[in-house]
């Protein structure tokens, strides 16, 4: 996620750039476009007026004259300055301008203007031909540059250049990053709604309508976890209360079946009736017994007591039970503990029934017994368990609905295992390759 | 002549449980076995009074009372006498049983229960309570005497002392008679919670023990190794049945 927001950031940046590198040429090529007056262009220039009026200008008897008409814009006007100085021929020619002109004056005009009249010259065999045009028609301006100046022209355009996508990075860096933190707190707060807890985004700037929404969701999530909880607890506090109800009237039940069961006042036949109801509450009880624990590990609830489990002990304690309880010699179970110290957090009788579960399994689905072995150890710093026989092994069926609780309390023992094995944060895998093979895995803590 | 299971069978047991058929089919169980005066409290006040009134020889209380619950009156009692206590009680949760046991109650059992199951456990506690011993408190190993009363072994009229862990490892492995108990019991019965690291302890204490108790300490006939788990003390019964 933080990767995300730093590739965003990024793209952010490079975009920027590109944008105004574009931007950059496009204006260049438009202030060439626009520089270059286009009235000038496509009208017609005041040299091209000059050059033609150059070219019909003859020298008559009593001065100078046009042999051709002229197509002049509004308000031009022409004079004709001698080697001497002296306006020798003139048309249109304003009052305001004068007849004489000084060296100096010529100087002036040529480069600025006349009278203010905006002027063009050209020199011609019979003095110097002047275009004057209206006062505030034109603008001049005269441009100059050194011979250096258009030497270095290529590396000064690739230097400004240079500076220009170092300046956009720059700024673009500045503005993105304000936005760079607040996508981060967005992104952030979007992992922690993914993690279901709770998630307050302060409520401002571009992002304003994204964090609203993020920590309605996360008072959404929260309020329905909330009501989970509710139901679970008050189904749990229900099965608990049920199982409680019935206790006393089962103690009866179980109480006075027991008794019937060894008065010699009945008939054997009611003695082995009395025997089975019995045996069918004991049942009953064992139920009530694992009724809390099941729906518990149905919900996946995290184990209520936290304590230190040593492996190796309830190891040893499930199986000296086993053997203490007088199963067959056909069995044959090898124990093999490699890595004494293994403790992890949790609820040790809960961790107890699990190994008690998987090794009772074996046993109890191989009838004609099998050898069983358990191994411990440490490996690639995780805690492991193997536990192994040579038995019929297990159907694809129960394998493939190792994680589902069943409905019925057949079958229960594998699921049960699995539950509280993963509750406790560990892995289970399980395969039937002569005969059944556990592998639970746990972290290493501390 | 009074025997001592007839003066056993004297005690005066009373029994609190707010349901009326639980007394009755305990007290007629009881009867059955020569128990013949069994009192019935369905309250804590009511059990509170007789208590006061009688010389009560164990209580079995229920938890879950209507004027409070059995852990209270479990302690309320502990201020009037020392008196056995049994919870007899609908909470299975380990939580109850623990807290129940941890107040001192000499046992804890889950309804529903077996009533013989009910019946041995009162005698136990009866027998032990009020020293009516039965048990025997010498062991024969082969051929030498294990006397728990003075801590030694007696061979050929020798009195070998058993130092007090050796006796309490004993003690553990002799309660568990013919059933293994594993390293970590014995070791949290010897040397209490945190007994990590005490394998190779226990290991030199179990060769000393089998040095006075074993003929031949390096084939051991009754204390056994189970590889991997624990020991065993391994009785033959027929000899023993003194």
């Amino acid at each position: 996620m933080k990767k995300t927001v730093y590739k965003i950031f990024i793209s952010f940046i490079l975009i920027a750039v590109t944008i105004a590198m574009i931007l950059l040429a496009i204006n260049f090529l438009a202030f060439a476009i626009l520089g270059s007056d286009p009235n000038n262009l496509y009208t017609e220039s005041p040299r091209i007026i000059l050059d033609n009026a150059s070219e019909i200008l003859i020298k008559t008897k009593t001065g100078f004259a046009l042999t051709d008409e002229i197509i002049l814009p509004n308000d031009t006007w022409f004079i004709l300055i001698s080697e001497a100085g002296e306006v020798v021929w003139d048309l249109n020619k304003p009052d305001d301008v004068p007849l004489h002109y000084s060296i100096n004056d010529i100087a002036v005009m040529t480069r600025w203007y006349l009278n203010d009249y905006p002027v063009y010259v050209r020199t011609t065999d019979y003095g110097l031909l002047v275009l004057g045009y209206p006062k505030d028609s034109m603008a001049k301006y005269s441009i100059e540059y050194s011979n250096d100046w258009f030497r270095s022209l290529p590396k000064n355009i690739l230097a400004l250049l240079f500076f220009n996508i170092c300046l956009a990075t720059v700024l673009a860096c500045t503005f993105g990053i304000r936005l760079y933190k607040r996508l981060k707190i967005v992104t952030s707060g979007i992992q922690f709604l993914k993690m279901e807890s709770p998630v307050h985004l302060k409520e401002k700037g571009i992002f304003r309508e994204i964090a609203k929404s993020i920590n309605e969701t996360s008072n959404t999530i929260e309020r329905k976890n909330q009501l989970i909880a509710q139901k679970d607890h008050a189904r749990q506090n229900w099965i608990a209360g049920i199982s409680h109800d019935i206790r006393t009237p089962l103690s009866m039940i179980m109480g006075y079946a027991e008794e019937m069961e060894e008065n010699i006042e009945l008939s054997g036949n009611n003695r082995n009736k009395a025997g089975i109801i019995k045996n069918q509450s004991l049942k009953v009880k064992k139920l009530l017994e694992d009724l809390n624990l099941i729906s518990s590990l149905a919900y996946d609830m995290q184990p209520s007591k936290k304590k230190s489990i040593k492996i190796c002990a309830i190891l040893r304690n499930v199986i000296s039970d086993l053997l203490n309880s007088g199963i067959s010699d056909i069995f044959e179970i090898e124990l093999d503990l490699q890595y004494e110290k293994a403790v992890i957090p949790g609820d040790e009788a809960l961790m107890e029934r699990a190994f008690f579960n998987l090794i009772h399994n074996s046993i109890m689905h191989n009838k004609d017994g099998c050898s069983i072995k358990i191994t411990e150890g440490k490996a690639n710093g995780v805690i492991f368990i193997e536990i192994a026989d040579n038995g019929k092994g297990v159907a694809d069926e129960v394998l493939l609905h190792l994680s589902e609780i069943p409905k019925s309390t057949h079958g229960l023992g594998l699921p049960m295992a699995y539950k509280i094995v993963t509750v406790h944060g560990g892995s289970f895998s399980a395969r039937s390759e002569n005969g059944f093979y556990i592998r639970i895995e746990f972290p290493l803590s501390g | 002549m009074v025997t001592k299971m007839d003066e056993l069978r004297n005690k005066k047991i009373l029994i609190v449980d707010d349901e009326k058929e639980i007394f009755e089919m305990l007290e007629g169980a009881l009867f059955k076995e020569g128990f013949y005066h069994t009192y019935k409290a369905s309250d804590c006040r009511e059990a509170i009074r007789i208590i006061n009134e009688q010389r009560i020889a164990l209580c079995v209380l229920d938890i879950n009372l209507p004027d409070g619950n059995g852990f209270n009156l479990f302690e309320d009692i502990r201020k009037i006498t020392t008196v056995p206590v049994i919870f007899l009680t609908a909470r299975g949760e380990s939580e109850d049983k623990l807290h129940g046991l941890t107040l001192g109650a000499d046992d804890y059992m889950v309804k529903p229960f077996l009533i013989k199951e009910f019946i041995l456990r009162v005698i136990a506690i009866l027998k032990r309570t009020y020293n009516i011993n039965e048990t025997q408190t010498t062991l024969r190993l082969s051929d030498r005497i294990v006397d728990f009363e003075t801590a030694e072994v007696i061979l050929n009229n020798r009195k070998i002392p058993i130092t007090a862990k050796e006796f309490m490892l004993l003690k553990k492995l002799h309660e568990n008679k013919n059933r293994i108990v594993t390293f970590d019991a014995l070791c949290l019965f010897a040397w209490g919670d945190a007994y990590y690291g005490y394998e190779n302890t226990l290991m030199v204490h179990i060769r000393r023990l089998r040095e006075k108790i074993e003929e031949n300490p390096s084939k051991p006939k009754h204390l056994i190794t189970v590889k991997g788990i624990g020991y065993k003390l391994v009785i033959d019964n027929e000899k023993n049945s003194l």
